[in-house]
């Protein structure tokens, strides 16, 4: 796996070197946008419309809209002057129970690997993590994003886990829609409990499958090797049904002649 | 409230056709026994409790046509052929392994799943309860839909019921006891199966080759013990596909034999090649003559998990 960054745990006086790697990875099926006429794959340009001309990446510096069509220009040296930039630390401020942060503040999870030198600050760090239950809160600078994070012991390693910060997470009030408590009986209530309980089961990702991609891909495959993409037949359930009609009536027809009738009825089982 | 892990279907025993009001006749559905267990997802379970829900992904939402979930169904797995079930065909269905095989299978021969009785409903266990009882809460809470059908009882007449299924070339009946509760795993005289033709268990000794004939092999040559001696029991030529075939000839590849496993060696086959007697296979017949002959043998597919020594020779 490739390395991601490289930095250090800060933690009191101690600093522990780690290489970062990222623990998740979306599988989505990418496509790419072509011309129709050629099948060319498209490129994007950035083209400037005032000059009318196409600019070149080096041409291109960073601004902020303070206000509409206004703004103000950052360059690199800009940046070096803020606080906590190069700092290249995962500053550790507080530990708390997992328990206590709602998934919302959840982002992304990255693996953290023990840099040479290194390995027995981490082991221990990890150690007094699991034997005290606690999670910890801490501050990463990544590149020229701040994040406030966590760490926490996943698989036998540590894992950060980057967090939206308190304003970053959308208040339920600027919903468009307000939503009002409605009267509930308590019998709806206890049957909604039953549906849950019904249902409840132990957590066990591997049953959750992307059924959705696996049918896209197989669909893609089938093209690749230049078959025809068949539409999945429907059984002719109605045949079964008209079975079973037909029987029922041509038993009712013998019935009504006494001569099909069978001897008396047995007893039988 | 969870439902058990799995549950062993309740079995039927062998009878004649009669009629009884204390029973109720029903097709007995040619396919693959399955049981349904509709949670938040559909899970499959086979007769020998191995899971199959991915072998039938057009059965994936029968959690959807419950009208509480938490419930198990009892059933069959079938297709249809001209109309009506086709073991045969389902054959193709069963030995897909990979998803694309799955997948492209399905397509194109999609199943349909009978159901016949409900063992669970809305995490209540129906197990106790008279079949009756059960058969009514499965229709009035189940959903029939393209991939889903309950299947129709008619009370009392057995006999007329059995002609007319005969008449249109279905496999047979089951008789089901109207207070009878669901009994798993067992074979229990609450429910009985009247077949129109019977069916065996053989030994594969080997096969006959017709060059003038189809590829592969023309016919099976079928053994099965008589006070531990494996005699001969006739030969079945119908009932395989291509794929069959060719499944069975790979099988066969390291089994091949010098010599005749009979014993005595028995009737001279021509353009025989002797296998040794280990794969196990079922085979559907009208009547097992005195000369030790099946009259219109039906292959059916092989029964891995009987042993040859439980092959007996059927009576006449």
């Amino acid at each position: 796996m490739r390395t991601l960054w490289k930095g250090a745990i800060s933690f009191g006086l101690v600093n522990i070197p780690i290489k970062m790697y990222t623990a998740t990875q979306r599988q989505d099926i990418r496509f790419h946008y072509l011309h129709a006429a050629c099948k060319t794959p498209v490129q994007t340009r950035r083209y400037c419309p005032s000059c009318r001309a196409e600019v070149n990446r080096e041409d291109l510096v960073w601004g902020y809209e303070y206000e509409k069509g206004r703004y103000v220009i950052l360059k690199e040296e800009d940046f070096q002057n803020l606080p906590d930039e190069n700092t290249k630390t995962i500053d550790i401020l507080d530990f708390i129970n997992l328990a206590e942060v709602d998934p919302v503040y959840f982002d992304k999870s990255y693996f953290l690997e023990p840099a040479p030198g290194g390995e027995k600050a981490y082991a221990l760090l990890k150690r007094a993590m699991v034997e005290t239950g606690k999670i910890a809160v801490a501050k990463v600078m990544i590149r020229t994003k701040s994040s406030l994070c966590c760490l926490r012991v996943f698989a036998g390693l540590l894992m950060m886990v980057t967090m939206f910060y308190p304003d970053e997470v959308r208040s339920p009030e600027t919903l468009t829609h307000q939503i009002k408590e409605p009267p509930l009986h308590p019998n709806e209530i206890s049957m909604a409990n039953s549906l849950v309980e019904n249902l409840s089961a132990p957590f066990n990702p591997a049953k959750y499958t992307n059924d959705y991609r696996a049918a896209l891909m197989e669909l893609i495959q089938a093209k690749i090797a230049g078959e025809e993409v068949a539409v999945p037949s429907s059984p002719e359930t109605e045949k079964v049904v008209d079975l079973m009609e037909a029987l029922r009536a041509s038993l009712q027809a013998t019935e009504k002649k006494p001569a099909a009738r069978g001897r008396r009825k047995t007893k039988t089982g | 409230m969870m439902l058990p892990e799995n549950i062993r279907p309740m079995l039927a025993v062998g009878a004649e056709p009669f009629d009884s009001a204390d029973y109720q006749f029903e097709i007995k559905w040619d396919g693959l026994r399955a049981l349904a267990f509709l949670t938040g997802a559909t899970r499959l379970q086979s007769r020998n409790l191995r899971e199959i829900t991915a072998q039938y992904p057009e059965l994936a939402a029968l959690h959807r046509q419950t009208r509480r979930p938490a419930t198990v169904l009892d059933g069959e797995i079938i297709t249809l052929k001209e109309g009506k079930p086709s073991f045969q065909q389902l054959q193709s269905r069963m030995h897909a392994v990979s998803p694309q095989a799955v997948r492209r299978a399905a397509r194109e021969n999609p199943v349909i799943y009978i159901a016949f009785d409900l063992l669970y409903y809305n995490g209540r266990s129906l197990l106790r309860e008279p079949w009756q009882t059960r058969r009514e809460l499965l229709q009035a809470n189940i959903i029939p839909g393209p991939h889903l059908l309950i299947s129709d009882a008619v009370p009392e007449k057995g006999r007329a019921f059995f002609r007319e299924v005969v008449a249109k070339g279905l496999e047979g009946i089951m008789a089901k006891e109207k207070n009878s509760p669901y009994l798993p795993g067992k074979r229990s005289p609450w429910w009985k199966k009247i077949r129109a033709t019977k069916s065996g268990h053989f030994v594969i000794c080997g096969y006959t080759v017709n060059p003038a004939g189809r590829q592969g092999f023309s016919a099976l040559v079928l053994g099965a013990f008589r006070d531990g001696r494996l005699l001969p029991c006739g030969l079945v030529g119908t009932g395989f596909s291509e794929e069959e075939i060719n499944r069975l000839l790979r099988l066969f590849k390291p089994l091949v034999a010098e010599e005749s496993p009979f014993s005595p060696s028995g009737p001279a086959v021509p353009g025989v090649r002797w296998l040794r007697p280990e794969i196990v296979c079922e085979v559907e017949y009208l009547q097992f003559t005195a000369a030790g002959q099946l009259r219109h043998p039906l292959y059916r597919g092989l029964r891995p998990e009987v042993h040859p020594t439980m092959c007996r020779v059927p009576d006449n």
